[in-house]
């Protein structure tokens, strides 16, 4: 009887280790009971923990090209006033993370209307609509009221993620199905300061979304509050000149600071589970304007490309577990184990070097999870499965 | 020619290094910068940029954070700083490497705690009582109250001698907001003072923690890190407003308590009533009351050795063991 060759055995196992973890996935993904695990497992990326745990926190990125002006709840005459005092310092860009929805007070209403007239530097916020799920689509983004959205450019301020997910992308640009071409506040900003720098990332990302990379919280930005600046002599004002400006709330200490518009990042200290969000929409922006002003992306591998080097890295395990199955039977679990516990740590260790020198995000879930159930399945091969099919109780060359 | 010119140059612009000068990333109140440059001090605004090595003076409710490099400092304490200091005294950043076997150390630690009944109890016991530093009677042995339930009452705080010969400095902190409740200084390894006075929030979280006051101007607060300390913990209690006395009713309606003639089996009673309600200062206050009336009553001895040995105070709890021993 012919041998069978080397690889097959260990070919079946791969095989076999990888249905496993498609049947785990099918079960656990859409069996209701595991809900409460899935939304922590679906809202959980590895590079999570280089973000909120490897990050020395203590120190920052110093950005000075970004000034963050902390407001809370102002009406809109005082928010005419800081536009009007910012504007004639030169900024390049005020981003106003404020929506203006209708129309209230005739008087502040006016004073704002007349702050955005002829402000070409000015972005106002404004919100995407509903996801049409019949149209595949947004159908179209909300704007302030035409008193001073029509001055000046609505740019949408949503994120990919929904208040109680982790914000790790963002889209630059989306077209809504009123055929309008939309861009980002955070895109609209950069636009105005840097205009190549959106060009590039448009050529080299197209409209798809981008992974978020994440400088630090509002301590790394420039920053003042709405009242320093209301009364500030024209020296103090003197900041913003040339800089970009976002306007918005951007930290508090209070023990009852709003949690509306605060979002999960992945800097939080609490990686999975329950925690508190722990920043604005105002400095999530601010840290994309930084990401987009340097260049400074996350690359990730193609899906394809990291499907393959999973395969590969769990069948060369299991070729390895299979011979040492063969040939140390004694000392088989011992060093199975030893070395799944060596692979895990030095492979976390690369991909967190890569992450974290080279900003090269690989997702290798399936590969570690390949190799813990590596050990198992060969064992369950030989002892239950080989047994009971004839052509696979050859002899080979182990 | 101009790629020698450019290399020429090129030493120069590593040497620019405009991250290194201080920059101010937050201002707020009255600050000024008195730089040796300037005859007169300035103004200090977000964004200005203090060059030299001058001397920061934060006044009143002033608040200024400066960034050098990846260095962040927050002042929000009245006083002079001088900006050359400031930075030179921050501890070194851990390199990634490190980071990293600190992570998987805290993993691997978290997974053995769970194997290990004494640790994973006292690591528990220490969120249960606020004592999250888990280090047991290593980090809070000598330091009174040690946690649980203050009220309004006058309370002695004290610590274990370490030579400092400018005294100490004691902080009562909210340890959500961070805002300093009282910041005190004294010679003694002691302070007394009255809870009911410093306006504490009913039912909120505080820490008090104590260092050496070995600078004049107490050092600045780095936002996120935990300053040198003496003991090197802070000890967080819960602030209720209602009084110990209170607690003591329904004890004062039993038959065992007001039947008994012993005044150190009724201080018992209300160590044990108290410590039920984690008013663990008072429970100590009870036990210590009993044992100068009954020094040697065995039962009080032992069940107030059990109780600090329950709070992390183990050694002390070994000391009391040995009194009856001899």
């Amino acid at each position: 009887m012919r041998p069978l060759p080397s690889y097959v055995h260990p070919l079946i196992i791969t095989a076999l280790v990888f249905l496993l973890i498609g049947v785990l996935h099918l079960i656990t993904f859409n069996v209701h009971y595991f809900d409460p695990f899935n939304a922590g497992i679906k809202d959980y990326e590895v590079t999570d923990i280089l973000f909120s745990q490897l990050r020395d926190p203590d120190r920052v990125q110093r950005e000075d090209r970004i000034v963050l002006v902390h407001i809370e709840d102002p009406t809109r005459a005082e928010v005419a006033r800081l536009i009007d005092r910012i504007a004639a310092r030169s900024p390049v860009a005020i981003g106003v993370d404020i929506l203006f929805p209708g129309r209230r007070d005739a008087e502040g209403d006016s004073l704002l209307a007349a702050s955005l007239r002829d402000r070409p530097e000015v972005v106002l916020a404004a919100n995407l609509g509903a996801y049409d799920d019949a149209r595949r689509g947004v159908e179209t983004m909300v704007v302030s009221d035409s008193l001073f959205s029509r001055e000046v450019e609505n740019a949408y301020t949503n994120f990919l993620a929904g208040t109680d997910r982790t914000v790790r992308h963002f889209n630059p640009f989306i077209t809504t199905l009123d055929g309008e071409r939309r861009q980002a506040f955070a895109t609209a900003l950069v636009r105005r300061y840097a205009p190549n720098r959106v060009g590039k990332l448009h050529w080299f990302r197209g409209d798809g979304p981008v992974r978020i990379n994440y400088s630090g919280d509002y301590r790394n930005f420039l920053r003042t509050d709405a009242a320093t600046v209301l009364a500030a002599d024209e020296e103090a004002l003197s900041v913003f000149r040339d800089r970009i400006v976002i306007i918005g709330f951007i930290d508090s200490r209070a023990r009852d600071a709003p949690i509306e518009d605060r979002y999960f990042t992945p800097l939080n200290e609490v990686y999975t589970g329950r925690s508190l969000p722990d920043m604005y929409g105002a400095v999530i922006h601010a840290n994309i304007v930084a990401m987009l002003l340097d260049g400074r992306y996350i690359f990730e591998i193609p899906g394809w490309l990291e499907a393959i080097l999973e395969v590969l890295f769990v069948y060369a395990n299991v070729w390895i577990i299979y011979r040492i199955y063969h040939r140390l039977p004694d000392s088989f679990h011992g060093v199975t184990r030893i070395l799944q516990l060596v692979e895990l740590f030095a492979f976390f260790f690369l991909v967190a070097v890569l992450f974290y020198h080279f900003r090269l995000k690989i997702d290798f879930a399936a590969g570690f999870l390949g190799l813990l159930l590596a050990y198992d399945i060969v064992m369950i091969y030989e002892s239950f499965i080989r047994k009971r099919v004839p052509l696979l109780q050859r002899p080979d060359h182990v | 020619m101009y790629r020698i010119l450019l290399c020429c140059c090129f030493p120069l612009l590593l040497a620019g290094q405009r991250a290194e000068v201080p920059l101010v990333m937050y201002a707020v109140g009255e600050v000024a910068y008195d730089s040796p440059a300037s005859a007169a001090p300035i103004p200090v605004h977000t964004g200005t940029y203090l060059t030299g090595s001058g001397t920061l003076s934060v006044r009143g409710e002033a608040v200024v954070e400066v960034a050098r490099g990846d260095q962040f400092m927050r002042l929000d304490r009245p006083g002079k700083y001088a900006v050359g200091e400031l930075f030179t005294e921050q501890p070194a950043s851990a390199g990634f490497i490190d980071r990293f076997l600190n992570f998987v150390r805290r993993g691997l630690e978290q997974s053995a705690s769970s194997d290990n009944l004494e640790k994973a109890y006292l690591e528990n016991q220490g969120n249960a009582q606020g004592n999250i530093e888990g280090y047991g009677d290593g980090g809070l042995a000598g330091l009174m109250p040690f946690g649980g339930t203050l009220s309004p009452e006058l309370t002695t705080f004290s610590w274990p001698a370490d030579g400092s010969a400018g005294g100490y400095r004691l902080r009562i902190v909210d340890s959500l907001s961070e805002a300093v409740v009282l910041s005190a200084l004294t010679r003694d390894t002691t302070l007394r003072t009255d809870l009911g006075g410093l306006k504490l929030t009913d039912g909120q979280a505080y820490y008090w923690e104590v260092f050496p006051n070995t600078r004049t101007d107490a050092g600045p607060a780095r936002l996120g890190v935990r300053p040198p300390a003496v003991v090197g913990t802070r000890i967080y209690f819960t602030y209720r407003e209602q009084r110990v006395d209170s607690l003591l009713q329904p004890l004062a309606e039993l038959e065992v308590y007001n039947a008994t003639a012993s005044a150190a089996q009724r201080r018992l009673l209300e160590a044990m009533t108290f410590e039920e309600q984690q008013y663990l200062y008072a429970a100590d206050r009870a036990y210590r009351l009993g044992l100068t009336a009954e020094p040697r009553n065995p039962l009080l001895v032992r069940s107030y050795a059990a109780f600090l040995s329950r709070w992390n105070q183990r050694s002390q709890a070994r000391a009391l063991l040995t009194t009856l021993e001899r």
